[in-house]
């Protein structure tokens, strides 16, 4: 990412897709300009060139074909990166766009998580490709990317991962009350790398399902040591990923893993994100049910940008809804955000399930939280994530209070 | 904030609806059919409708192009809320007379963001 922000043109003739559109991006830390038409976009572009323009196929007066294929054909527009906007499963309009010049499509209705994907990697292209003509030196992002890959599986061979665990307080006691595990890697010679970074990459290499099942173990074996000392059995909730769900047998791990180190499954949760548990419905649903069965809780991390509707909260066997940080971070001054915390919280206890509000920085944050009726919080109010022997110190203090 | 009049005949999705309407400081009124919406919106005017499309006897299609034809409830604004998706099945909502359109499963901050533009803007010919 470069230092400034990005700023990117939003072209659309609907005022509602702009002003989501708008919304989305800023959240992501975008700068946005916008434009009604094909006509107010090429004045814009000529003022200021933006660094992406997201543009929509179909406006009255000129559209996105004709759009890109003038700001294509100029050499000092023809480097901006363009996402075409077209209706859903319209192959015609792609063939067209791609003809036009467009780098990238977005189906409507528009995806966050894929929008989001889409305009960081196509933007993340374009600085690597201009860094390389500037200096006239290839950067060589695939070798960067093979480097990477390379370090990961050597990373798995020998064990380079480590866990921290992110105290959840309860809010209506203040005492922590569970973890979450978070994995963490340290690249010999580079330092730690963010999970952001390595777990798509350990996704598209096939590892993930091998790490999740290792994370798994190693929280289990921990939850055992500590039952096992004056700190006590923990509750611990572990990322799992759609990929462990769909290609690996993550239900029989699990069993096994429970098994081997005499961990009671209550004290286990697994997080989902929404968008987990819309890929491959039913399959996801049967595996649900087996770990529910076993009594392993379920959360659902991210809640609330998707298409977060009681229908599927009722078809799924879920414990525990976590609030995306998104909403957290604005709670205290964006009323929208605030209305959104306080609908998830009361949803999840008509479901007589759990809320955990996660990213909490601030007292006014609690004050919010607390107020709307929110079960548990983590964030660096309270703690960030530890390595095991500080946060050893944090439970055996919690085990001496009365 | 406003009165806001859910036309829904699925009682989860009118429920969360509700909630969120509730929390963003308006209130609510509930019509499971097209006949009811109808008639609450001409009685209660409320100052916007939200309109499931998919409805049982007459369709929210149906019941906006009703709504924008009497001069006792033209004035307000209706939102189509639809699982359809094609650009096509927007033109149909468009044609009935809808202000705005929303696939479900809605999103939250989708449909706040859509109620906060339709109430910003004077609807009402008497303003």
């Amino acid at each position: 990412m470069p230092s400034q922000p990005a700023t990117l043109l939003i072209v659309d003739d609907e005022p509602q897709v702009r002003k989501l559109l708008e919304t989305l991006l800023q959240h992501e830390g975008y700068q946005t300009v916008c434009a009604s038409s094909g006509e107010e976009a090429l004045q814009v572009v000529a003022q200021q060139a933006p660094d992406l323009i997201l543009l929509d196929i179909m406006m009255p007066g000129m559209d996105g074909y004709e759009v890109a294929s003038q700001l294509k054909s100029d050499d000092a527009t023809a480097g901006i990166p363009i996402i075409m906007l077209s209706a859903l499963s319209d192959a015609g309009a792609r063939v067209s766009g791609l003809e036009s010049g467009a780098e990238e499509f977005l189906s409507k209705p528009i995806e966050r998580i894929e929008l989001s994907l889409r305009v960081r990697n196509l933007l993340r292209l374009t600085a690597h490709g201009e860094r390389a003509d500037n200096i006239r030196q290839a950067l060589q992002p695939d070798v960067d990317r093979r480097d990477l890959e390379n370090a990961l599986r050597q990373a798995v061979q020998r064990n380079e991962f480590i866990v921290h665990y992110q105290p959840k307080v309860e809010l209506a006691t203040g005492q922590l009350c569970a973890l979450e595990a978070l994995l963490r890697w340290d690249r010999p010679g580079h330092g730690a790398v963010s999970p952001a970074v390595f777990v798509p990459v350990l996704e598209s290499l096939g590892l993930i399902v091998a790490v999740g099942r290792w994370v798994i173990e190693a929280v289990c074996q921990q939850i055992g040591a500590w039952q096992r000392t004056a700190i006590g059995a923990v509750e611990v909730s572990v990322n799992v990923s759609g990929h462990q769900l769909i290609e690996g047998d993550l239900i029989a791990d699990i069993a096994h893993i429970l098994a081997q180190t005499g961990v009671e499954p209550h004290w286990l949760e697994v997080e989902l994100t929404e968008g987990s548990l819309m890929e491959n419905t039913q399959h996801t649903i049967a595996s649900l049910q087996r770990l529910h069965t076993m009594g392993v809780k379920i959360s659902i991390d991210d809640f609330g940008t998707g298409y977060s509707s009681l229908a599927y909260l009722r078809r799924f066997p879920i414990d525990t809804l976590k609030i995306d940080i998104a909403f957290i971070r604005e709670v205290t001054s964006n009323p929208q955000d605030a209305a959104i915390t306080r609908t998830i919280i009361e949803l999840a206890h008509s479901l007589n399930l759990r809320v955990v509000a996660e990213g909490v920085e601030t007292q006014a944050q609690l004050a919010f939280l607390k107020d709307a009726g929110c079960d548990q919080i983590q964030g660096y109010l309270f703690s960030r994530p530890l390595p095991v022997a500080t946060l050893e110190r944090l439970l055996l203090e919690r085990s001496e209070t009365p | 904030m406003a009165e806001i009049l859910i036309v829904e005949d699925n009682e989860a999705n009118m429920r969360l609806a509700r909630l969120l309407l509730v929390n963003a400081g308006h209130t609510s009124l509930w019509a499971p059919d097209a006949e009811t919406g109808l008639t609450l919106a001409r009685e209660q005017q409320p100052a916007l409708i939200l309109m499931d499309i998919q409805l049982p006897g007459m369709d929210g299609l149906a019941a906006t192009a009703l709504i924008k034809q009497d001069p006792l409830t033209a004035h307000i604004p209706v939102i189509a809320l639809t699982a359809m998706a094609m650009k096509e099945d927007r033109e149909k909502t468009r044609l009935a007379g809808c202000d705005a359109y929303i696939i479900k499963p809605l999103r939250y901050k989708e449909l706040y963001q859509v109620i906060d533009t339709l109430l910003q803007k004077p609807n009402s010919p008497l303003t």
